[in-house]
């Protein structure tokens, strides 16, 4: 599976690499940097790996660019907000965000799988997604919702219906705070949700029936 | 036009509160500096997201402003050379809830802020700041951290303008709003910026 991460300079993207002795730096096969991005062949990757706080101005004047790429059948991961409709179908709400609740041993952030038989929660526990979120998504219909906060609106979702290829879209930002070297639970919680769609697409995509 | 500008990323969290001081702070968005002439602003601040690589590959437009006698205060986490004196920032080791930020000779950035608001938001600790720099020679420390390490630092030396530096510390956004005495914050260090126009303007007449 060949993933592209895209990169905007800025330090948390950079350390995201570097923290934990490098533990992430060979993990992807590259990082786009932003500006790069208009003269970027997407195509030559399986999946394309969006962190929370990219750029959202830069990601909405190459939409075209992302669509045509996921028309194609590839895979993108997009973390964190999406104040700019920069992929079609994708509906974000902000929400504030609840970032004391832990603070109280008899506080929950509450978080919902659909089906708590979900694949991903092979790889990682639902305890791992308990950090923050600031605001959650309305999956089109067809979308299979996979976190849920307790209103219903997709904290994780997987989108199969509206490209031929498949969007993972998620509001939890784990990339960001590896980055910025605090929030433990991000850490498993992305090994776990990396494993999971690399499992994914071996299922899917090499032995599986595309 | 202002007389202040700040240097963003476009789109983030801080727009918000950036917009909160419209009537004093020019935005410039960041792909848009080689096209800014800053030698219109008495200081310039570069916010804690800022994409680094651009700022590096125009760093003289940085330091040119300087060497004219500009103000800069940056509250970026430093990973490439593009500010004169600095020497990256580290990411503290100590854990965050045994760290704690300590602010020098009550500087009058901080004048009247409590260790406590400084260090905690709601009772969480460490949105304020997560690491530190090693200061360049004969600069001025104003902020440290338990392990004594410099977290935010005033340079007269390096160039012939001055330079704030904070490591990730940004003093427009971390105190707005919070209903404590940190709300000061900004205000005071838009104080001291005219405080130090004022001292350059000595310096230089």
């Amino acid at each position: 599976m060949k993933t592209a991460v895209i990169y905007n300079g800025y330090s948390f993207n950079y350390n995201f690499y570097e923290n934990k002795n490098g533990k992430y730096k060979n993990r992807f096969d590259k990082r786009i940097y932003i500006l790069d991005l208009p003269d970027t062949d997407l195509m030559e990757f399986d999946l394309v790996i969006v962190p929370g706080r990219t750029n959202q101005q830069l990601l909405y004047k190459n939409s075209e660019k992302f669509i045509d790429y996921l028309e194609a059948g590839k895979w993108l991961v997009s973390c964190g907000e999406m104040p700019e409709q920069w992929l079609p179908n994708v509906k974000w709400t902000y929400t504030p965000t609840n970032f004391t609740w832990w603070l109280s041993e008899d506080e929950d952030l509450p978080l919902i799988p659909p089906n708590p038989e979900h694949p991903l929660f092979k790889h990682t526990e639902l305890e791992n997604a308990k950090w923050h979120y600031h605001g959650f998504f309305t999956p089109p219909e067809g979308a299979t919702a996979i976190i849920n906060n307790e209103n219903g609106g997709a904290i994780l979702y997987e989108d199969n219906v509206s490209f031929k290829g498949k969007a993972i879209i998620t509001s939890l930002d784990p990339m960001y705070h590896f980055g910025q070297g605090f929030m433990p639970k991000t850490e498993p919680f992305l090994d776990g949700f990396l494993a999971w769609i690399e499992e994914k697409f071996e299922n899917e995509m090499v032995g599986g029936r595309k | 036009m202002k007389e202040l500008a700040i240097i963003t990323p476009g789109g983030m969290y801080s727009q918000g509160v950036y917009d909160a001081f419209k009537e004093k702070l020019d935005q410039i968005f960041q792909y848009d500096l080689p096209q800014v002439d800053l030698s219109q602003y008495k200081a310039v601040m570069i916010s804690n997201t800022i994409d680094e690589e651009f700022l590096y590959k125009h760093k003289e437009i940085i330091s040119t402003y300087l060497d004219n006698g500009g103000i800069i205060c940056s509250f970026a986490q430093n990973f490439k050379l593009w500010l004169p004196g600095n020497s990256l920032y580290t990411l503290s080791p100590t854990p965050i809830k045994d760290r704690v930020i300590n602010v020098k000779n009550d500087h009058l950035i901080f004048k009247g802020i409590t260790e406590y608001d400084l260090n905690y938001r709601k009772g969480v600790k460490g949105f304020f700041n997560r690491g530190y720099f090693q200061e360049p020679e004969g600069a001025e420390v104003v902020l440290t951290d338990s392990d004594d390490k410099t977290v935010m630092y005033i340079d007269r030396k390096t160039t012939k303008g001055t330079i704030l530096s904070g490591a990730g510390t940004d003093l427009i956004t971390f105190g707005f709003n919070q209903g404590t005495t940190v709300d000061r914050l900004a205000e005071q260090f838009l104080e001291w910026i005219e405080d130090e126009v004022a001292r350059m303007k000595g310096v230089n007449a």
